[in-house]
């Protein structure tokens, strides 16, 4: 019996690495397309920019892949001469080139890399993080076959890690969706919500159909699932990872979903956890990397649910929402201890093996039943509040109201706004807003608050746009000209409940002083309320 | 032939045998004081010292020291000069003392330091031992320096270089600033620079090696 | 005399200490010297701080008030500055601050915070020192109630406050005790 000596995948039919790898290739520029396309419709920079940054990072991990391969195929091409001397030095070197980096596939990596990044990632960005993930990630463990780590998740990470705050979600332009710039993702909307979706307005068609900003790769999850479904039937992914993957993710959400007090709106919750944070793209095209997951059948199925586990654990009680990628690392590392631990396993004893896959899906249920549970009161508008806002009401002429806000974290009282609120009942405009008092500590927000009589301090700059903090005085505060109830009223939210605020608002307060700001609408919509002028 | 050999006792340490580089010796200072060239040289100016100071001392007494406590000796004698070190470096250099912080005095627990006190100073003349010390100090100096400077360029974009006694700036260039990689700052850099530095080194002793293994078979032929 | 020293229970203990005796000596001899020189520094940065407190040259006397050993406390001092106002001056270390402890002395006036002042922290990478650094006077009005702790530095703000909790609770003793 023949034992090939190459290193994983094993293939049983006569098809090359090659053209498995090709097929890959294809299916990522298909999605990459998709991406570029959609990207377009928000702004031509926009779609530009998604096009650089695929073809800057193919083109680096290439150019780096040529350079480490350089001496060895020199010093192969200098053999094949001496061997026969007619040969031209330079095109065997060329020769010997190209065949180790069309084994070596740089360019798939290249190509994943760029769909986990988001569209507003800086160029050098791309390439410092291309040139850190096929070098360490690749090369330096052996090249294909041997490395440990999936080398675009390495490149991903590091970029997370090192230039966090540049991976905008934005590009600078006029847009026609605002909510791109205040880099809140659905994923961090939803983790700052406690994974509850209520009061956020997250459409799972908008979802799917991918009209809403992540990274290049992860938006159009419905063409992604087709083509995992196409990939998996022309055998050039192995289905049991992502169908034991995603599977698992879906039954513990949808067990917290029932937790929590969704009931039978747990389906759909569960379904929209799935569609988020570039789930569908790690299963079909990360995980199923065949050189980081085990050789054996039921270690995939082991790697897939213990991705699945870990994926849960990072999303639902640590801050990271895009805990994918760190789950992915976590199972490569554990991918050779997989591999041992089955070969242990003869086909005698099945139960160790189902034991283990049944036991970590165990895991993963009983976390999900308990995250539910605990976000239970999460779901109750009360609890939600992290910050408590209160005020008092009085009126102190015709139309003229006071108000105290005040607001604190579990009883302790961080700062106050008092404003008099002068309001036009047939209108339905509030006419004048003075402010009498605010927090006092000179900071971004009391700056904001008048209108820049304090000086907006360059400490803040970190955080506040000056030019923003300064339009909303203008139009909120400063009232040249009557501001309408509904102006004020739809930035507060149909509820009662800070957290319900929808993206749009969360839009218009960010501007560094969003305490300060929410405590304003708060106040104001509070007057609106007791003057009954809410509809 | 007596001058090559006390050189080549000087010249050794500083690249054929490094002790950072190819002994893979006392790696924890490394780590923790190349994240800047001012505090590298620092550190690398440190041990020189203090290297200095015991091999001188312990190939002096070596006749003297018994057997079986010569450890414990050697290591009162290590300690003793680190303290000195330490507090000398605590009035006249405040600046980088505060910024070394506790790795000024696990020179103490160096392995290099211990290495070559037992290894050279206590079996050879003074002279040899001096020029051991010596070599093997600006070995480690070298070893850091390259790493500091790497790891700092990398990390804030330039490189700052202060005279440590007066806390003024020489000079300080830091010209791709806003490319910088602050992740080179931190312990994760440090590992990965110094594990690519020592592979490089590595990559070129061996092939030099398998150079002159190949002149020198071909000379026979 | 050559037998004794061939004897082992002679030789090493011999041995060990005269070698413990030189460098000691010799560790004292430099402590000597450079002791001094360490302590002026020292003097130098808290004579500093004591200026930037009031302002420079405001300080007309200075008497130190002895107190019960706390976690916080380094130092009391009665102060008398140029308006003849009586203000007591703690000179206190935040504790179990993660970033790195601060040495940092508070001026205490009619049971509020009415100045405070670094101790030789001069340049540091901390996001929250450098939200408290001189001249920021972001502590000055604390009276232990009204305490507001700057966002993204919470670590070293509760650091700040446990430290002027404990002098603030020294004063109050002050006032009702002796």
């Amino acid at each position: 019996m023949k034992f090939s000596m190459s290193p994983a995948p094993f293939l049983r039919r006569k098809r090359t690495t090659l053209a498995i790898m090709l097929e890959l290739t294809i299916a990522l520029a298909l999605v990459w397309l998709a991406s570029i396309i959609y990207y377009f419709t928000i702004g031509t920079n926009h779609g530009l920019q998604a096009i650089l940054i695929g073809v800057v990072s193919t083109v680096t991990m290439m150019l780096v892949e040529f350079l480490f391969y350089l001496p060895k195929c020199i010093k192969d091409g200098k053999e094949a001469v001496s061997k026969n001397s007619e040969l031209n030095c330079f095109k065997e070197t060329m020769k010997a080139m190209g065949y180790k980096l069309s084994h070596s596939f740089g360019w798939v990596s290249g190509l994943i890399l760029a769909l986990l990044l988001p569209v507003g990632t800086p160029l050098y960005v791309v390439v410092v993080s291309a040139i850190i993930a096929i070098l360490v990630g690749k090369l330096l463990f052996g090249g294909f076959g041997y490395n440990i780590f999936n080398p675009a998740i390495v490149g991903r990470i590091f970029a997370q890690l090192c230039f966090g705050t540049s991976l905008a979600y934005g590009v600078e332009e006029s847009v026609s969706d605002f909510t791109i710039f205040t880099g809140a993702t659905v994923t961090s909307q939803l983790s700052n919500n406690n994974w509850m979706t209520t009061g956020l307005d997250i459409d799972l068609w908008k979802l799917l159909l991918g009209n809403y900003q992540g990274t290049l790769g992860e938006t159009f999850t419905l063409l992604i699932l087709v083509i995992g479904v196409v990939l998996a039937i022309r055998k050039v992914i192995d289905w049991k990872v992502p169908v034991f993957y995603v599977g698992t993710l879906y039954l513990a959400s949808l067990l917290a979903g029932f937790c929590g007090g969704y009931g039978l709106g747990s389906f759909e919750y569960a379904l929209i956890q799935i569609s988020i944070g570039g789930i569908m793209f790690g299963a079909v095209f990360c995980l199923t990397d065949p050189v980081t997951n085990p050789t054996s059948p039921s270690g995939k199925v082991i790697f897939a649910v213990g991705a699945a586990l870990f994926t849960f654990v990072i999303r639902y009680f640590a801050s990271a929402p895009e805990g994918v990628a760190y789950s992915i690392l976590l199972m490569n590392m554990l991918t050779p201890l997989i591999d041992r631990c089955i070969k242990g396993f003869t086909t005698k004893k099945l139960l160790p093996k189902w034991g283990v896959i049944g036991g970590i899906m165990l895991a993963s249920m009983v976390l999900g039943v308990s995250s539910g549970f605990v976000n239970h009161g999460a779901y109750d508008a009360e609890y939600r509040r992290q910050n408590e806002f209160s005020s008092v009401v009085e009126k102190v002429e015709d139309n003229v109201y006071h108000v105290e806000v005040e607001q604190g974290e579990k009883g302790r009282v961080w700062s106050k706004i008092e404003m008099k609120v002068t309001l036009d009942m047939n209108n339905r405009t509030v006419t004048k807003i003075e402010v009498l008092s605010y927090g006092g500590n000179g900071g971004f927000g009391d700056a904001l608050l008048t209108g820049g009589e304090i000086e907006f301090s360059d400490d803040f700059a970190y955080f506040g746009d000056k030019n923003k903090a300064l339009a909303f005085y203008d139009k909120y505060i400063k009232l040249d000209s009557p501001l309408s109830f509904d102006e004020y009223l739809t930035i507060y939210g149909k509820e009662n409940s800070i957290g319900n605020w929808s993206s749009e608002a969360k839009g218009v307060i960010r501007v560094g002083a969003t305490y300060t700001t929410m405590g304003f609408i708060y106040g104001v919509c509070e007057v609106i309320n007791y003057a009954g002028g809410a509809q | 032939m007596d001058t090559q050999k006390k050189s080549r006792i000087f010249l050794n340490p500083l690249l054929k045998e490094n002790p950072i580089l190819v002994l893979i010796l006392g790696l924890c200072p490394v780590l923790g004081v190349s994240e800047t060239i001012d505090k590298a040289i620092g550190m690398g100016m440190a041990v020189i010292l203090v290297l200095f100071c015991t091999n001188l001392v312990i190939s002096l007494i070596r006749k003297l020291v018994p057997n079986e406590v010569r450890i414990p000796i050697y290591i009162v004698i290590i300690a003793s000069f680190v303290t000195m070190v330490q507090m000398l470096m605590n009035a006249f250099t405040p600046e980088l003392a505060e910024s070394l912080g506790a790795f000024i005095p696990l020179i103490t627990v160096n392995c290099i330091i211990l290495g070559r006190a037992e290894a050279f100073a206590s079996k050879n003349s003074v002279g040899d031992s001096i020029l051991d010390a010596l070599g093997n100090g600006f070995g480690f100096l070298i070893a850091v320096f390259l790493v500091a400077f790497f790891r700092e360029f990398l990390a804030t974009g330039g490189w700052k270089l202060s005279n440590p006694f007066t806390n003024s700036t020489i000079f300080e260039i830091r010209p791709l600033a806003d490319f910088a990689i602050p992740l080179f700052g931190q312990n994760t850099g440090a590992f990965l620079t110094l594990g690519i530095i020592i592979g490089i080194v590595t990559a070129i002793r061996i092939s030099s090696e398998q150079r002159k293994t190949l002149k020198a078979k071909k000379e026979v032929q | 005399m050559k037998n004794l020293w061939e004897n082992k229970f002679v030789r090493l203990p011999l041995s060990l200490a005269a070698v413990c005796l030189i460098f000691s000596s010799l560790l004292a001899l430099t402590n000597f010297v450079t002791d001094p020189i360490i302590a002026s520094m020292q003097e130098e940065k808290e004579k500093k701080a004591y200026e930037v407190l009031y302002g420079e040259g405001s300080i007309l006397s200075r008497d130190e008030v002895s107190f019960e050993a706390t976690d916080n406390i380094n130092s009391i001092t009665k102060v008398v500055t140029t308006d003849n106002v009586e203000h007591y001056v703690y000179n206190l270390s935040t504790k179990n601050v993660i970033s790195g402890d601060f040495n940092f002395l508070a001026g205490i006036k009619d049971g509020k915070v009415d100045a405070y002042s670094f101790i030789g922290v001069e340049n540091n990478n901390n996001y929250g020192f450098a939200e408290f650094s001189n001249g920021k006077d972001r502590l000055v009005g604390y009276d232990g109630s009204n305490f507001s702790i700057v966002s993204g530095a919470s670590n070293t703000s509760n650091g700040f406050k446990t430290a002027l909790d404990a002098a603030l609770a020294h004063y109050a003793s002050l006032s009702t005790g002796a």
